[in-house]
């Protein structure tokens, strides 16, 4: 498989996700050309943000991801899930796909305050712990 | 960039706002020594003014403490930006930032803010956001500021500052503004902006009297007066920097449903509210009862909106004959906006006016914009309503996380949402602020037969050359209105919807000839006479 149909269908199966209400966002990939014959497939980035994290993840880690929207699927139950791939030619030389598991409950209230427009779909006391900011 | 491009057009208005001297040349940075409210529509230059303000208490009192506060986060740089140049413009320095605190209302621990100042002054531990979240929900902040008067009033005011300055008023509670009341020393110069009718059924202004309360004796700490040859104390901003005129009178117009063939949908009550919102009346008068015909007053918008812009293309609405055909036209455009007209991916917003089905809608969008390699994401998910922009990506939100933001081109897409149906007042508000999000361009985008009726009603609005030409319903009239169109419950809504069912099922009984038409009352058939011809006439 291409990175271009990789990417293509990443995309997709991410919109189809999000249109059956099995995630709750999904981000576009995109492929970058590093060299003639090396190229990456990545969700849309928003920052040079590091994708490094500890191992198990810690809350804050988890927070982050969200923040700088690092991921490819965000799903209902609040599960990170990031896929991308390196090829080299048509060969996959690198990949990440990682899943980070929500690490607190995700209510349907809270999806419905979000809906609403009273608060952010994930619960905003979560960013504040790893901000430590009163409001 | 070219001149005359649509990103052209933008950077020439993004300079005419910018340029100070028409700010500064206004009277309504005047200054009073003591409490000044400032109201405005949206986008009429408020928090400009409050940095003018501000810079200029500072030249002239260097000596002063003097705070800013708001509760958009947004908002810390642009008031430091603006001060900062206002300062290099008059005095060529920079401002000292410890006597001149640009601060958020609440706080936090790398940042100080007016609340948490506040309880260090008076060796209170401030409240953090989820302690009072648990305590309050909603009403956290009201609630955190209350639990700090008791204190207040048994130790007595300290002050703390000579000035402060409060941007987006209308979203702080009334407690937070009896703390800041002891803290700023006398005459209480406290200068606070207040957004004029966000809403358009929502247009109460809690009085200064409310806001402050009152001393012992029962007399209101704060009173504000208009007085000739003194400077004024309740300042009215009457331009609208924000949306060009012909963007504010459709979203009047179709907000109240001034042109809707079915008839009008809600009302101020108050008609002295239409002049206080920029518009003046052509014909007729603005009374109870009364035809009258309003426009936005020339004085209500600046000139480059008619020199930059023309209003066939500022508003233009869509019908599509499917979902489908909709999302590939609006891929379509934005790729032009970007590809040919010069507007960055950042300039655009995509407005969705049904909450509830947003992220199966974005979904839909984002597959197509995709198609022709556009980026886009869902706005507020993992982040707050400030944060509604990412870099080389389209903003698709829902409505009410649309609220407080703004862009150049702003599309509303499956407007018919907003057409008919039950609780028509929120849903006709949705359009308002949808509408009045952008600062330049806004397309409608719907879908069928819903969708044509409202582009009947904006046609209306353009025929009549962006005058509101409406016969004022009594008091009656508007109380009606805003029975029939109110916010229903979900349970009420259901309950309706079954009955509607139920009595679908009876007329289909009888015209399918499983019942005789004698089986219903007279007076049920009566009804249903003066219905339908209620009905014709409204078609005609």
């Amino acid at each position: 498989m291409s990175a271009e149909t990789l990417c293509w269908r990443a995309t997709r199966f991410g919109f189809m996700l999000l249109g059956n209400e099995f995630a709750l966002d999904a981000r576009q990939h995109f492929v970058e050309q590093h060299t003639a014959t090396r190229k990456s497939v990545m969700w849309v980035r928003t920052g040079d943000h590091s994708l490094m994290a500890g191992n198990p993840a810690r809350l804050e880690d988890y927070v982050t991801l969200l923040v700088n929207h690092e991921y490819s699927y965000l799903m209902r139950d609040g599960g990170v899930i990031q896929i991308a791939y390196t090829f080299e030619r048509d060969r996959i030389e690198r990949h990440r796909l990682a899943y980070y598991p929500c690490p607190f409950p995700i209510t349907t209230r809270d999806i419905n305050s979000y809906d609403g427009g009273s608060s952010s779909l994930l619960p905003m006391r979560l960013c504040q712990m790893s901000k430590r900011t009163y409001s | 960039m070219r001149p005359n491009s649509r990103g052209g057009i933008l950077r020439k208005i993004e300079r005419e706002i910018a340029n100070l001297d028409q700010w500064q040349n206004r009277g309504a940075i005047e200054y009073a020594n003591g409490p000044q409210r400032i109201r405005g529509l949206a986008g009429s230059g408020k928090t400009v003014v409050l940095a003018l303000k501000a810079a200029y208490l500072h030249v002239r009192h260097p000596e002063w403490t003097i705070a800013v506060t708001f509760q958009s986060r947004s908002l810390y740089q642009q008031f430091r930006d603006l001060i900062r140049r206002f300062m290099y413009d008059q005095i060529e320095d920079e401002p000292d930032w410890s006597k001149l605190q640009v601060m958020h209302a609440w706080g936090s621990f790398r940042a100080p803010g007016v609340y948490s100042t506040i309880c260090a002054v008076y060796d209170t531990v401030p409240q953090d956001w989820r302690t009072a979240d648990t305590k309050y929900g909603s009403r956290a902040f009201e609630g955190a500021c209350e639990e700090l008067i008791p204190t207040i009033r048994e130790r007595g005011p300290r002050p703390l500052f000579d000035a402060i300055l409060i941007d987006e008023a209308q979203d702080f509670p009334t407690s937070f503004y009896r703390i800041v009341y002891s803290v700023v020393s006398p005459p209480h110069r406290i200068m606070w902006a207040y957004d004029d009718l966000q809403n358009l059924g929502d247009y109460e202004m809690r009085s200064e009297r409310e806001l402050f309360g009152s001393d012992d004796n029962g007399r209101p700490l704060v009173t504000l007066h208009n007085d000739p040859d003194k400077p004024k104390e309740d300042i009215v901003l009457p331009v609208c920097y924000r949306n060009t005129p012909w963007t504010l009178a459709t979203a009047h117009a179709l907000g109240f449903g001034l042109y809707r063939r079915q008839g009008m949908v809600q009302m101020f009550e108050e008609p002295s509210i239409w002049p206080r919102i920029g518009y003046e009346v052509v014909r007729g008068a603005l009374q109870l009862g009364t035809q009258v015909t309003v426009r936005r007053s020339p004085s209500s918008y600046p000139s480059y909106f008619a020199q930059l812009l023309n209003p066939d293309d500022a508003i233009q609405c869509s019908v599509f004959l499917s979902v489908n055909d909709q999302y590939r036209a609006l891929a379509q455009e934005i790729q032009k906006n970007i590809q040919e007209d010069e507007l960055e991916s950042t300039d655009i917003l995509i407005v969705l006016p049904s909450a509830y089905t947003s992220r199966r809608t974005g979904a839909s969008i984002m597959n197509v914009l995709s198609d022709h390699s556009i980026s886009a994401h869902l706005v507020g998910v993992t982040t707050t309503r400030d944060e509604i922009f990412q870099p080389n990506s389209v903003a698709i939100t829902h409505i009410f996380r649309a609220k407080g933001n703004e862009a150049p081109m702003v599309y509303i897409v499956n407007a018919e949402f907003c057409q008919s149906g039950f609780a028509l007042s929120q849903k006709r508000n949705i359009l308002f602020t949808g509408m009045t999000r952008s600062r330049c361009w806004v397309r409608l985008f719907g879908v069928g037969e819903q969708m044509q009726q409202l582009k009947e009603e904006v046609d209306r609005v353009r025929k009549h050359n962006f005058e509101l030409d409406f016969q004022y319903p009594d008091q009656e009239q508007i109380k009606r209105l805003a029975r029939v169109h109110r916010d229903m419950s979900e349970e009420e809504r259901r309950d309706w919807e079954q009955k509607i069912s139920a009595v679908g099922d009876v007329f289909r009984a009888v015209l399918d000839g499983d019942l005789p038409l004698e089986a219903l009352p007279k007076d049920i058939r009566d009804r249903l006479v003066s219905l339908s011809e209620k009905e014709r006439e409204a078609l005609q």
